[in-house]
């Protein structure tokens, strides 16, 4: 009886809180190996298994209680087929989350289950990213510090709300921090280009351009872009292909884990670290010292993987 | 249909169907055994204090009881644990030689059948009785098989399957005019008709506590003075003397249970046949015969449903029924029914040979008592046919 495959793995999930549901797991276990040899169930946990769902059905919706009667094998193996579907769904799942960070697999950014269930990630550790070591936007006197990766498209979603809040508050001076998600194609590669349009005094041009046509990040894209902005090629190239510029990227993104951010974009402003794409009048509450601190969630965020994360844990 | 419901500890859940397998307990019963275990709780007959004779008199009390209840006298009972210990002390108290016979019918609770067939070992020759096809016995049937072997006919007052009516003195009757012990297993018939040992012309009765409205682990053996009997146990409390190589029983029923007894689930049990008689056995029957011919009703009405057992309420001695549902095993059929309401039993009832005669591997059995009423048992149709729509 095909169905003590599910009821084994259900019951003894049960059975770790409940001695009642030890003995039906047991009673299960017999079932599946009697199952596997060809062999009908002693225990008849089958049978029982049947009646009851029949017997929960037959008050409320007595045809489907029939229709399961009649066909309860069809449905037995149905509901098997559909465990053995979700068991090896979850375990890709699982493998995801730890190689890439979202249960979705690689560059994705969409909601995962484990976030919330883990909380693995969040803001407990999460420390301050000091500021004065990336590129600057204004000259205001409150520092904001955004960490950010380029192909997020978090990070990307957040930027119209950020220029908004940017020219209402001149008082506010933006630093970028480069955190590359290492599970995004080309977000690497892309954070060094910014580095290297910088060096050519165009960091805050290119940024927006790399927003403005975001998704278009293969090498040739970012070549496009610096031509787009004037650069000098050779001097762009060269330093896109130098180890100066990866070891740069890369020591932002060691601060990053340093701080705890696990994921972007995260904006540290006035006490408050503001973690996801953000409104306006979240970004004034930040300003303003009155979002929560030291953590204010929103919306997604792009993750890096979980072997990151505990590589940076580990190392700090 | 007068409501007895007060009179038991009734459970809040499912209508409780299955008094054939156990009955509910009669509080009167419960404040015995409370009186008992609260107020005097002592052991019997081994001390000189207050406490053990009030403790004495309650347990030797319950010998009076039984003898005005069967109508017999009150040296001839013995407390057992139930019903089945009754039948294997039977078995194991007789003297048997190789050669004896045994007749025994085919609808038979194992309780009074493996403690016969075990004294094949013994050279004992088992007969069937074969049962007509609603359970019912015949003594002509009998006649055929009595020998001037047959040392012992030992069958049901009422099939715990079936509910027959079975012509207990008929049968008696005919196996004592061959000679034979008369054996009866009277644990269904107990709670449902009148016993009159005077009338029965049989040797051994047996029954259980739990099977009417009494507690569980205890019953009672009746065995007739001249029966032959000797004690299954020997120990504490059977002797009159003891040497170092010998002993000397006692004479009457103390020779039969040794140690200390069940105190106060006997007393529970003489509580139980007050209860019965308080009711009285009239108004039991008129309640039983409201409750089957409602069943009756009840279950000729429900499609894709076989009924086992005899269809009219005069041959009905028990308020039980089985049956089977078309294309719905009896194991499913007992839990959907629980899920709708009614705490029924499936299986084989302890009657393998019997279910096998019936071509099934078990049957669903309601079994009603003064509890129930007519209209649960309108309720139990509904729930029957919403299951039997399943097949």
């Amino acid at each position: 009886m095909v169905l003590c495959f599910v009821a084994l793995f259900v019951f003894g999930i049960l059975g770790i809180f409940s001695a009642k549901y030890r003995i039906l797991a047991k009673e299960a276990l017999g079932c599946v190996f009697r199952t596997v040899t060809l062999r009908p169930c002693e225990s008849k946990l089958d049978e029982r298994l049947h009646a009851q769902i029949v017997a929960k059905l037959l008050p409320i919706f007595p045809a489907g209680a029939r229709v399961i009667h009649k066909n309860f094998q069809l449905f037995s193996l149905l509901l098997v087929v559909l465990f053995f579907g979700s068991m090896i769904s979850s375990g890709i799942s699982v493998y995801n989350y730890w190689a890439y960070g979202n249960c979705n697999g690689p560059n994705s950014s969409e909601y995962c289950v484990f976030d919330a269930v883990l909380g693995a990630k969040g803001p407990a550790g999460l420390k301050f990213l000091a500021p004065g070591v990336g590129p600057t936007l204004g000259n205001g006197s409150f520092v904001m510090v955004e960490a950010g990766c380029f192909t997020c498209p978090f990070t990307n979603k957040t930027q119209p709300e950020l220029s908004a809040f940017l020219q209402k508050h001149p008082e506010v001076t933006l630093e970028f921090r480069a955190f590359p998600i290492p599970t995004h194609a080309n977000s690497t590669l892309a954070a060094q280009a910014a580095f290297c349009a910088q060096a050519q005094g165009k960091f805050w041009p290119y940024y927006d351009l790399l927003f403005t046509r975001f998704g278009q990040d293969s090498r040739e894209d970012l070549l496009q872009n610096a031509a787009t902005l004037g650069l000098n090629q050779t001097a762009f190239a060269q330093c896109l292909d130098s180890n100066a510029t990866l070891s740069r990227v890369q020591k932002d993104v060691e601060a990053g884990k340093a701080a705890g951010i696990y994921g972007t974009p995260t904006f540290f402003i006035n006490g408050s670290a503001l973690v996801g794409p953000q409104s306006v009048s979240q970004f004034e509450a930040g300003l303003a010292g009155t979002a929560p601190k030291p953590f204010a969630g929103q919306g997604g965020v792009c993750p890096p993987p979980a072997s990151v994360l505990a590589a940076s844990k580990t190392a700090a | 249909m007068f409501d007895y419901s007060n009179l038991f500890s009734v459970p809040s859940g499912p209508a409780y169907f299955d008094s054939a397998a156990s009955s509910l307990t009669a509080k009167p019963v419960l404040e015995a055994m409370a009186a008992y275990y609260g107020k005097n709780r002592a052991n019997i007959h081994r001390g000189a204090h207050r406490y053990t004779h009030q403790a004495s008199e309650q347990y030797e009390a319950v010998y009076g009881k039984l003898a005005k209840f069967f109508n017999a006298s009150d040296q001839e009972f013995a407390a057992v644990r139930n019903a089945t210990e009754a039948f294997n002390a039977v078995a194991l108290g007789l003297d048997w030689n190789a050669g004896d016979e045994v007749i025994v019918s085919d609808v038979e609770h194992h309780s009074n059948f493996l403690p016969w067939l075990r004294l094949k070992e013994k050279g004992v020759k088992i007969k069937i009785l074969v049962s007509d096809g609603d359970g019912t016995l015949s003594a002509d049937a009998l006649s055929g098989l009595l020998s001037k072997k047959t040392k012992l006919v030992s069958f049901t007052a009422c099939s715990n399957v079936l509910g027959a009516t079975v012509p207990v003195v008929e049968l008696a009757k005919a196996a004592k005019d061959s000679g034979a012990l008369v054996c009866v297993d009277a644990a269904q018939y107990v709670g449902h008709r009148p016993i009159d040992l005077k009338k029965w012309p049989v040797d051994f009765l047996a029954f259980s506590g739990h099977k009417v409205f009494g507690p569980t682990g205890i019953g009672a053996l009746f065995h007739r003075h001249d029966s032959g009997l000797e004690p299954w146990f020997v120990g504490g409390g059977t002797v009159r003397d003891v040497t170092l190589d010998a002993y000397a029983l006692l004479e009457h029923r103390e020779r039969f249970e040794a140690g200390t007894p069940a105190i106060a689930e006997w007393i529970g049990l003489g509580a139980a046949l007050d209860v019965i008689s308080k009711v009285g056995y009239p108004a039991i029957e008129a309640h039983d015969r409201a409750l089957v011919e409602k069943m009756h009703s009840v279950l000729s009405q429900a499609n894709g449903v076989e009924v086992f057992g005899p269809k009219s309420v005069k041959d009905k001695s028990c308020a039980l029924f089985s049956f089977a549902v078309e294309n719905v095993s009896h194991h499913q059929a007992a839990v959907m029914l629980d899920e709708l309401g009614f705490a029924v039993r499936s299986g084989h009832h302890c009657a393998i040979p019997l279910t096998r005669k019936l071509g099934v591997d078990g049957t669903v059995r309601a079994s009603l008592h003064l509890y129930n009423d007519e209209k649960q048992v309108a309720a139990f149709g509904k729930a029957l046919k919403t299951v039997a729509q399943l097949g």
